[in-house]
C-alpha cells in the first residue's frame, strides 16, 4: 500500500518540480529585458569607468597606472588634489545649504496641504510643477531672475534697501558680504559660501521641494488619525500634535527623503553648469563639474574617471554613516 | 559566490572584448588619387540657426555639381562642446566622422589620438591640391593658426568658421561727445572712453564709455595690440604673463575703478551698444548681425568695426577667432572626397557667398572683387567690409594642448583683477604660473 502510495506520488513530485523550474525560467525570462538594460547601461558603465580610471587616458588609452590617478587626485599632484578637496569642499556646502531647508519647507507645505483647505489639488499641483520642469530650462530662467542689471531679484531686494547684486558673479563670502554692510570685517575662514553658491543653492531649493512634499504627503496619509483624535481628546495643542506625533511617525519618510535628497545634492551638475559653469572664481565647481572639466575640457579621461569613481565611493560612504547613524532613530511605529 | 565572480567574469571580458575591438582609423597620406565611384563623407559641424542653413545650402550645391560622385552629409552635433565631447567618443569607439569641424585645441586633443590627416599632401598635390596663386590668395594667418608646431609644423586643419577680434564704435556718441576718430592707441582710447561716460550729480555712472567683456581670447589680443607674445618659441610657457600683460590688467582694473568701463554679463554689451546706450565693446566680427538684429524698432545707431588700440598702430595685431575643419583618418577615398570639399569651400565664390550667408569672414584675398560680397557689403554690411580689411592683422592663438585649460587660467584671473579680489600685479603672477604647470603637465 504504501508503496502505491509512493509510486502514485513520484510523478506529482516531478510534476511540481517540472511547474517550480518552468515558473523560475519564466521569473528570469521576464526579468531579463529590465536586467539587460541595467547590465547595458548601469553596471557596464561602471565597470568601464573605473578601467578607464586605472590608465594614463589622455585621449587614447596609455599606459596602465594602477591607482597612480586616484593617488594625484588625492595628493601626489598638489594641482590636482587642491583642486579635487576644494571641490569636494563647495559640493559638501552646497549640501548642508539646500538638504535641511529643502526638507524643513517640504514637511511644512506637505504638512499644510495634508489639511482640509480650499484648492488643496491646485496647490499641490503648484508645489509640484519645479520638480517637472527641465532643470536646464528653470535655470535658464533663473539666469534672468539673477540678472544683475535687469534681473526681478535685484528690484526686490532694492525694495529693503539691499543694493545691487551680482548674485551669480560674485565670489565673496556671503557672511563677508553681510559683515562688509554693517562695516565688520569677516576673516577669511568665516566668509561663508559664495554668493554665487547660495544663489544656486536657492534654485535647487525651489527646484526639489515639490517632489519632497508628495514624498511627504504620502508619509502624512500613513500616520493613523486616531492619534490625532485621542491627542485633541487630551487636550494637546496643534504644535505638540505636530513635534509628539507627526514629526516620529514621519521619520521614515524624512529618512528616505533625507537620504535619496543627499545623493542628488552630491551629484548635483545642470543648474550649475547652466547658472555658473563653475563660475565665479571657481566658487562653485562641485566635484561633477571638475570630472566634467577634466573629463571633456582637458580630456584627460583617466583622472576624470577616478574622480567620478572616488565620488560613488563617497556617496556610498555618506549613505552608509546616514544608515547606521540616522537609520536606528527612526520610529517605525 | 559563483554567480557574482561569473557575472564579475562576463563584464570584466566584454568591457576587454570592447576596448580591443575599436578598431584603429586606417591611414592614408595619399593625396593625387583619382575618385574612382560614388563616395559619401560625413561632416560634424557645431554650426546651428541661419549658418547651419547656409551651410546646408553650400552642401547641397557642392554635392549637385562636383561631378565626381562625392556626396556630404553635413550633420549638427549641438554646440562646440557637444561636438567636441562626440568626436572624443567616437575616437574611442573607433568610429569617426569623416572630418570634422574643430577649434585648434580640439585638433591637438584628436591629433594626439592619431586620427587627423595631414593636410599638406593635399594642398600641394600637383593633381588635387591648390595651384600657387591659390594658395597664396588665401590669408596667411589663416595658414598659421592651424598649422601646428607642436606636430611637426604639420596643417591639420583648413580655415572654415573665420571671424576676429575688433573694436565696434557708436558713432553717434563718439560725435556727441566731440571724440575725433580714428582711434588708433590705448591712449586715444582712454580719452575717448573718459569723454563718452556720463555720471550723476552723485558720482554714479549712468552711460559707460567701455563695455569691457571678460573672455581669454580678449585677453590675448589686448596683448597682442601692446606688442606682448602668448607663448614661448619652444611653447613650454606662457609670455603673457609678462609686462604686456601686466599692462592691459593695470587698464582694465583703472577704468573698472574709474566707472569709465564695466564687465557686462553674458552679452548684454551687445545690447547696450545696440540701444546706444555704450559707446565701445570689442569683440568678434560675428556679432554684427547680433547689433543690427537689436537695435529697437524705429530707433537708428550709426556704427562702425574698427582696429582695437595699439601700443604701436603701424605693427597693429589682434587675434584671429573661429574654427576650422580637419579631415580624420579613414579611406583614401573618403580623405580626398573630404578635401575636394573643403578646396570648393575655400574657392572665390563660395567664400564669398559665405561671408555674405555666415558673417563668417571670408578666406581669400581675391573675395573682395566678387560682386555678390561687394553688394552685400554696400547694401547691407557696410561694418563687413571694414572687418574684412583688417583680416591681415589678425593673429592666431596658441593651438597647444591645454590652452583650453588656460583659457580659464585667465579669465579667472581677469575676473580676480575685475572684481579686486587681486591686484594686476598678484593676478597674473598665480595665472601665468598655474597656466605653466598646465602647460608642463600635457608634456
Amino acid at each position: 500500500m504504501a508503496i502505491e502510495v509512493l509510486r502514485a506520488g513520484a510523478p506529482r513530485a516531478a510534476s511540481r518540480r517540472r511547474r517550480i523550474v518552468d515558473e523560475h525560467v519564466a521569473a528570469y525570462l521576464f526579468l531579463l529585458p529590465a536586467a539587460a538594460v541595467i547590465l547595458v547601461f548601469k553596471i557596464f558603465p561602471a565597470f568601464f569607468a573605473f578601467y578607464i580610471s586605472l590608465f594614463r587616458w589622455d585621449v587614447i588609452q596609455g599606459p596602465f597606472r594602477g591607482m597612480d590617478n586616484y593617488l594625484d587626485i588625492l595628493v601626489a599632484n598638489p594641482t590636482r588634489a587642491e583642486q579635487f578637496w576644494r571641490s569636494l569642499s563647495t559640493t559638501v556646502t552646497y549640501t548642508l545649504l539646500t538638504i535641511p531647508l529643502e526638507i524643513a519647507i517640504a514637511i511644512a507645505i506637505a504638512y499644510l496641504l495634508f489639511g482640509r483647505m480650499r484648492g488643496r489639488g491646485f496647490y499641490r499641483t503648484l508645489y509640484y510643477l519645479p520638480y517637472v520642469t527641465s532643470t536646464i530650462a528653470a535655470a535658464t530662467a533663473f539666469e534672468w531672475l539673477y540678472h544683475p542689471q535687469y534681473g526681478p531679484l535685484n528690484d526686490l531686494v532694492g525694495l529693503v534697501g539691499v543694493g545691487r547684486q551680482d548674485w551669480l558673479g560674485e565670489p565673496d563670502g556671503v557672511f563677508a558680504m553681510i559683515g562688509s554692510a554693517f562695516g565688520a570685517a569677516v576673516p577669511a575662514i568665516a566668509a561663508g559660501p559664495s554668493l554665487a553658491l547660495v544663489a544656486v543653492s536657492l534654485m535647487s531649493i525651489w527646484h526639489y521641494i515639490g517632489f519632497q512634499v508628495v514624498i511627504f504627503l504620502a508619509g502624512l496619509g500613513g500616520i493613523s488619525p486616531e492619534y490625532y483624535e485621542a491627542a485633541r481628546l487630551d487636550g494637546a495643542s496643534e504644535w505638540q500634535i505636530f513635534r509628539k506625533i507627526t514629526f516620529p511617525l514621519l521619520s521614515p519618510t524624512t529618512f528616505f527623503v533625507f537620504t535619496i535628497a543627499t545623493i542628488a545634492s552630491l551629484r548635483v551638475f545642470n543648474q550649475i553648469y547652466v547658472l555658473t559653469n563653475g563660475g565665479p572664481l571657481d566658487t562653485t565647481r562641485t566635484v561633477t563639474m571638475l570630472v566634467f572639466r577634466t573629463f571633456f575640457q582637458q580630456t584627460q579621461l583617466g583622472l576624470g574617471a577616478a574622480m567620478a569613481f572616488l565620488l560613488t565611493l563617497i556617496i556610498l560612504a555618506f549613505t552608509l554613516v546616514q544608515f547606521r547613524v540616522l537609520g536606528r532613530r527612526v520610529f517605525y511605529g | 559566490m559563483r554567480l557574482k565572480a561569473t557575472i564579475l567574469a562576463t563584464v570584466m571580458l566584454v568591457t576587454a572584448a570592447c576596448s580591443a575591438a575599436a578598431p584603429a582609423p586606417q591611414q592614408s597620406t595619399e593625396a593625387d588619387l583619382d575618385i574612382t565611384g560614388p563616395v559619401e563623407v560625413t561632416l560634424w559641424h557645431a554650426l546651428s540657426g541661419p549658418q547651419q542653413k547656409a551651410l546646408d545650402e553650400a552642401v547641397a550645391k557642392f554635392n549637385g555639381e562636383n561631378g565626381k560622385g562625392i556626396t556630404v552629409k553635413a550633420l549638427n552635433q549641438g554646440n562646440y562642446t557637444q561636438l567636441g565631447q562626440k568626436v572624443l567618443a567616437a575616437i574611442n569607439a573607433g568610429s569617426l566622422p569623416d572630418f570634422v569641424h574643430a577649434y585648434e585645441s580640439n585638433i591637438a586633443d584628436y591629433t594626439k589620438a592619431d586620427v587627423v590627416v595631414n593636410l599638406d599632401a593635399y594642398v600641394n598635390s600637383a593633381k588635387n591640391g591648390l595651384p600657387k596663386d591659390s594658395r597664396d590668395d588665401i590669408y596667411q594667418p589663416y595658414y598659421d593658426t592651424n598649422r601646428f608646431r607642436q606636430f611637426n609644423n604639420q596643417l591639420l586643419s583648413f580655415p572654415f568658421t573665420k571671424s576676429m577680434f575688433v573694436m565696434y564704435e557708436n558713432d553717434d556718441l563718439l560725435k556727441a561727445a566731440g571724440v575725433s576718430l580714428p582711434i588708433k592707441t590705448w591712449e586715444d582710447f582712454e580719452k575717448a572712453i573718459v569723454a563718452t561716460t556720463k555720471k550723476d550729480a552723485s558720482g554714479k555712472t549712468t552711460q559707460y564709455g567701455w563695455g569691457a567683456a571678460l573672455d581669454a581670447s580678449n585677453f590675448n589680443a589686448w596683448v597682442y595690440s601692446r606688442g606682448g607674445k602668448l607663448m614661448s618659441d619652444d611653447l613650454r610657457t606662457v609670455e603673457w604673463d609678462k609686462q604686456a600683460g601686466l599692462d592691459t590688467l593695470k587698464f582694465l582694473d583703472k577704468q573698472i575703478k574709474a566707472g569709465t568701463a564695466y564687465v557686462p554679463k553674458g552679452f548684454d554689451y551687445q545690447n547696450d551698444f545696440a540701444a546706444g546706450k555704450l559707446a565701445f565693446f570689442m569683440g568678434s566680427t560675428s556679432t554684427r548681425p547680433f547689433i543690427t538684429a537689436g537695435i529697437p524698432a524705429g530707433g537708428k545707431l550709426t556704427w562702425s568695426v574698427a582696429q582695437i588700440p595699439q601700443a604701436d598702430p603701424a605693427k597693429a595685431k589682434t587675434v584671429m577667432y573661429g574654427a576650422n575643419v580637419g579631415i580624420l583618418k579613414s579611406t583614401p577615398q573618403k580623405q580626398l572626397a573630404a578635401w575636394y570639399f573643403i578646396k570648393w569651400f575655400s574657392e572665390t565664390a563660395q567664400t564669398a557667398k559665405w561671408a555674405t550667408t555666415s558673417y563668417y569672414m571670408p578666406v581669400r584675398k581675391s573675395a573682395t572683387n566678387d560682386q555678390t560680397l561687394k553688394d552685400y557689403w554696400t547694401q547691407k554690411d557696410p561694418q563687413g567690409k571694414q572687418a574684412f580689411d583688417l583680416i591681415g592683422t589678425s593673429s592666431p592663438e596658441p593651438n597647444v594642448r591645454g590652452q583650453q585649460d588656460i583659457r580659464d587660467v585667465i579669465f579667472d584671473m581677469l575676473t580676480q583683477v575685475t572684481t579686486g579680489k587681486a591686484t594686476p600685479e598678484d593676478a597674473i603672477k598665480a595665472a601665468g604660473a598655474k597656466a605653466n604647470q598646465i602647460l608642463k603637465d600635457q608634456q
